[in-house]
Order: C-alpha cells, then sequence, then structure tokens
C-alpha cells in the first residue's frame, strides 16, 4: 500500500490524509457553526423580545438565523472545493432561466416587503381577510400564516392581501360591540333606554367612558329597531358579547319589556279594531 | 388606627372574618393548610361563621400550627378616574384643592409563605373605564366622587381613602373639569386614627395642546401629621411626569360617535 495513503478505511473506502482533514474541517465548521447559529438565534430573541415588538423580534431573528446558514453553507462548498465564482456565474444565468417562471413568488417577495414596512398588522393581531379570520402567526416574506378560531392553520399569499381588504381587528386598544335590538311598538322608548343603560353600567366589561349608544334605528315591521353600542376592552370582547345579550334577555324578561318576533296583523281599515280569528275545532268526519 | 390593619393570628380554633365595605373575607386553618375565600356584594345576609355557599375556597398549604395573616391596604394595579359628579371650573391661572375618596383595596399577606401576598381584593366593585381617546388610553376603574374642597371624615366609610389632589391651571383659558385620572400606583398609604390618607397629587394644566404634569408630594402639609406608612407605593414616582391627566368637556371620549 502507498505510503501517502492512509491505511484507515471507513465503509470500505480508501481515505487520502487530504481528505481526512478536509472532512474534519467540515465537520469542524458544522459542529461549532451549527450551534454558534442557533445560540445567536437564542440570544437576538433574547435581546429584542423587550425592546420591539413580536414581529421585529421574527424578523431579527430571521436575519441571523439565514445569514449564519448562508455563511455555514458557503464555507462547507469552499471545503469541497466549489469555487464561488462559478457557483454565483453559475446561479446568475440558473436565476435568469427560473426568473421567468416565477413571477408569482417575486411579486409574494415584493409585497412582503410593502406589508412589513407598511405594518397594517402584526404578530398576534386579529386580522379579517375576505371570510377568514384568525390570529397572525408570522408575517414571511412569501406569505402570511394565521391560525383561525377554529384552529386551522391558513397560509395567504402576499400578494393577495396587498390587493385584498384587510381589517385588523385589534389595532386599536378598545372596541364597539354593537347590538341591534328590537321593542315592541307599546314600550316606552325611554324606560327602554333606561333598562339598557343599567344593563351596560352592572356588566364589568362594558366600559363606563366611552358611554354606551343607544340609537333608534328606525320603525321596523314587528318592532322599534335600536342599535345599543357598548364600548369594551379589546380582550373582552367575545365575554362581554356571550353576557350582555343574557343579561338583556333575563333583564327585559323581569321588567316585562317584549321582544317580538316578526308577524303581521290584518285590519280592516284604519279605524278599526283587528279582525278576529275564533277557533273552531274540526267537525266529526272532516279529514 | 384601625384594627383591621396589621397582623392577624388564626390557627385550628380561631378563624379570620374581616369586613370592610362590601367585602368580607373569611380565613380558616385546617390540616395545616390556610384557607381563605371572600365575597364582594352588597348582599345582607352571611354569617361570620360562614361564608356563602357559592364562594370558592383557596388554600395554601402551611406546615405550622399558626398561620400569621396580615392585612394591608392597597391600591389596584390600574389608575382612578374621578368623576367629581359635578364639573368644576377653575379659572386661569387660580389653583384648587379638593379631596375626592376612593375604595381602597386589601391585600392579605403571610410572611410564612413565598410569594407572601395571597389576595388582593378590592372592597367594592368598580366599573371599568377607559381615560384617552379610541387610538391609546389607559384602562381605569370609575369613581364617583363628590371630591370636596375640605376633608370630611365619615366613620361609616371605613373602606375609602383621602386622596387630596391639588389642580392648578396654568394655562390663560378656563379649565373645565369634568373626569381626571389619578394615578393611585405612585401614591403611599398612610393611615392617621380611623383614616386612611394618600400622598397630595398635584396636577398642573398647561393648555389642552399640552399635556399635564403629575406629581406627588409626600411632605404636603394637607396631609395629617400623625399619619403613619400603611403602604407604600406600587410604582414609586421617581421624577415629575407629563401626561394626560384632565378630561374636560371638549375630548370627552364618546363625543363624536357615528354609526354607519
Amino acid at each position: 500500500m502507498d505510503s501517502t495513503v492512509v491505511s484507515n478505511t471507513v465503509s470500505g473506502f480508501m481515505l487520502s490524509e487530504e481528505r481526512i482533514y478536509m472532512i474534519t474541517r467540515i465537520a469542524l465548521i458544522l459542529v461549532i457553526g451549527l450551534p454558534l447559529v442557533f445560540s445567536l438565534v437564542r440570544l437576538t430573541r433574547r435581546v429584542t423580545r423587550n425592546r420591539f415588538t413580536a414581529q421585529q423580534t421574527m424578523l431579527f431573528e430571521k436575519l441571523v438565523r439565514y445569514s449564519g446558514l448562508i455563511i455555514l453553507t458557503i464555507s462547507v462548498l469552499r471545503e469541497l472545493g466549489f469555487h464561488m465564482g462559478s457557483l454565483l456565474g453559475a446561479a446568475g444565468i440558473f436565476g435568469i432561466a427560473i426568473g421567468f417562471a416565477s413571477q408569482t413568488s417575486v411579486s409574494n417577495i415584493i409585497s412582503g416587503l410593502f406589508l412589513i414596512g407598511e405594518k397594517p398588522f402584526e404578530i398576534n393581531d386579529i386580522i379579517t381577510v375576505g371570510s377568514t379570520t384568525g390570529v397572525v402567526l408570522s408575517v414571511d416574506l412569501l406569505s402570511v400564516k394565521m391560525r383561525t378560531f377554529d384552529n386551522k392553520y391558513i397560509r395567504i399569499p402576499n400578494e393577495t392581501l396587498i390587493k385584498t381588504e384587510v381589517t385588523n381587528i385589534t389595532r386599536f386598544p378598545i372596541r364597539r360591540l354593537d347590538m341591534n335590538i328590537g321593542v315592541a311598538y307599546k314600550e316606552d322608548i325611554g324606560r327602554v333606554r333606561e333598562v339598557l343603560m343599567d344593563i351596560a353600567r352592572q356588566n364589568p366589561y362594558c366600559l363606563n367612558e366611552p358611554e354606551p349608544l343607544i340609537i333608534m334605528a328606525g320603525f321596523g315591521n314587528s318592532s322599534l329597531d335600536m342599535i345599543f353600542g357598548l364600548w369594551v376592552l379589546k380582550s373582552d370582547f367575545l365575554t362581554l358579547k356571550n353576557s350582555i345579550f343574557e343579561e338583556i334577555k333575563a333583564r327585559f324578561d323581569a321588567e316585562g319589556i317584549e321582544i317580538p318576533f316578526p308577524h303581521i296583523s290584518f285590519y280592516t281599515g284604519s279605524v278599526t279594531e283587528p279582525l278576529p280569528i275564533k277557533m273552531v275545532p274540526p267537525e266529526e268526519g272532516d279529514a | 388606627m384601625s384594627t383591621i390593619w396589621g397582623n392577624h393570628t388564626i390557627n385550628e380554633n380561631r378563624s379570620l372574618f374581616i369586613q370592610l365595605g362590601d367585602l368580607r373575607i373569611w380565613g380558616r386553618l385546617v390540616d395545616a393548610e390556610v384557607l381563605l375565600t371572600y365575597d364582594i356584594s352588597q348582599t345582607v345576609g352571611y354569617s361570620a361563621d360562614e361564608p356563602p355557599s357559592k364562594a370558592i375556597w383557596q388554600r395554601w398549604r402551611l406546615d405550622a400550627p399558626e398561620a400569621e395573616l396580615t392585612l394591608a391596604p392597597a391600591f389596584p394595579a390600574r389608575p382612578l378616574v374621578i368623576d367629581p359628579q359635578t364639573a368644576l371650573r377653575l379659572p386661569a391661572t387660580e389653583s384648587l384643592v379638593i379631596y375626592p375618596k376612593v375604595p381602597v383595596w386589601v391585600r392579605v399577606i403571610s410572611p410564612q409563605l413565598d410569594p407572601a401576598t395571597l389576595l388582593e381584593l378590592p372592597t367594592r366593585i368598580l366599573s371599568n373605564t377607559w381615560f384617552g381617546d379610541f387610538t391609546s388610553g389607559d384602562l381605569c376603574y370609575h369613581v364617583s366622587s363628590k371630591a370636596r374642597s375640605t376633608p370630611k371624615n365619615d366613620p361609616d366609610e371605613t373602606n375609602m381613602v383621602m386622596a387630596p389632589v391639588r389642580i392648578s391651571n396654568e394655562s390663560d383659558s378656563m379649565l373645565n373639569i369634568d373626569k381626571f385620572c389619578l394615578r393611585v400606583g405612585l401614591l403611599n398609604i398612610y393611615g392617621s386614627g380611623n383614616e386612611l390618607w394618600t400622598d397630595e397629587s398635584w396636577l398642573v394644566f398647561r393648555g389642552s395642546n399640552s399635556d399635564s404634569q403629575y406629581d406627588v408630594i409626600s411632605e404636603s402639609n394637607i396631609l395629617p401629621g400623625d399619619r403613619q406608612v400603611l403602604a407604600t407605593a406600587k410604582d414609586p414616582l421617581k421624577k415629575r411626569t407629563t401626561g394626560k391627566s384632565i378630561a374636560t368637556f371638549k375630548d370627552l371620549p364618546g363625543v363624536g360617535i357615528s354609526i354607519s
């Protein structure tokens, strides 16, 4: 056996000394580099978490992670003997070729940059896009990931978000819950108003200021329609919604205020009483 | 000094019952466990021996024959918005002192346990309110108080703290005070006889386009001379601060709402 060839055999392959050095260097790069990159990512998270928003923290983390991984990849490729100049040249030609085929991806990336810059929403915001409402999990270069309230994972391409109307439900600290309420025509509106305001005062989630609103919406087919608007902290919105309907129903029942269901009254003229209806039991032999 | 504040020892034979305002606390030591429950309501049918059936007990393991429970007055983590019931008008360059009374919170502490604070409870249920505009502000509790210009002690109001506030109008126009924000986290609580007092708060209004200046004066001559510190400020003021502290007629949140 040649003296330059080491007598070691690994899985049956003969390894030159130079190759063993190369494998050792690559292993060292990976063994030291990968934990170092992930440690840097953790350090970045720790440093930025309390100073920046969740979205910005995630961006810093990704920047550190991908930069580290790119540097490691380039280092490993160099050890394997690839020349970066030729690689980049090949990548340029390859890039032109795939550029035509990846217009959507490029559009998504540019849209993503706009979304990150414009910040119409951030991580943990609740947004509505089209018919989908959910919590934003991440804002990435290609897409936004959301979790819906029934625990579905939704990916929306950034291009779609730029073109679509997006509602950020949790942008501001307080929200108004608007309820449509109808009461019978016989009810005293002033008394109904007082009862509703008292219900709002008694509910611990309803904000005292801004004051609740009661606005007459019109004369409905079966009821006097009004809008009852209550201000609430955004985190208490669902709790208020759940509790206030029950409270209104219970209080209206206790106060004898009628919530009418849709009905039609037949009259024979403007000054006459409603048509009397007499229920007649079926005669024998009737089907 | 009120007998409520300070140390209370409970053991297998001696339980604790405290009533302050609408708050009632029951405490027991059973099988090396501290048991506490409470009720905050205006109901009258209750017993010192037996809490309401709906009350939920909380318990802490304490391997000792006796438990030391300390009751201290406290304030909530949120500011209080004081509604003086009748709007105050303060001419330009004038200053006034008012004495609103606000309900105190009760902190139950056990030095034998870690963390030592077991409960922190209000003596009256207060409604939430917002102090600010529609895009930013603070979640606060709403307190309606007559805010008299002279302090008036009411022996029945043992759960109320006198919180003197000096308001100075350094603007060149009339100040219409509809509500003001009392940042109770900055205030020490003192005991004087059966009364509770806080530091003096000083609000300086410099015009609707400028932030108000907020300061806390511990050595004020309007505070009782024999006062003793019962609770230190949760978040003591390190230097004079500025921010929105007074709501005037113009910027009442709620005005200008439209429904589409």
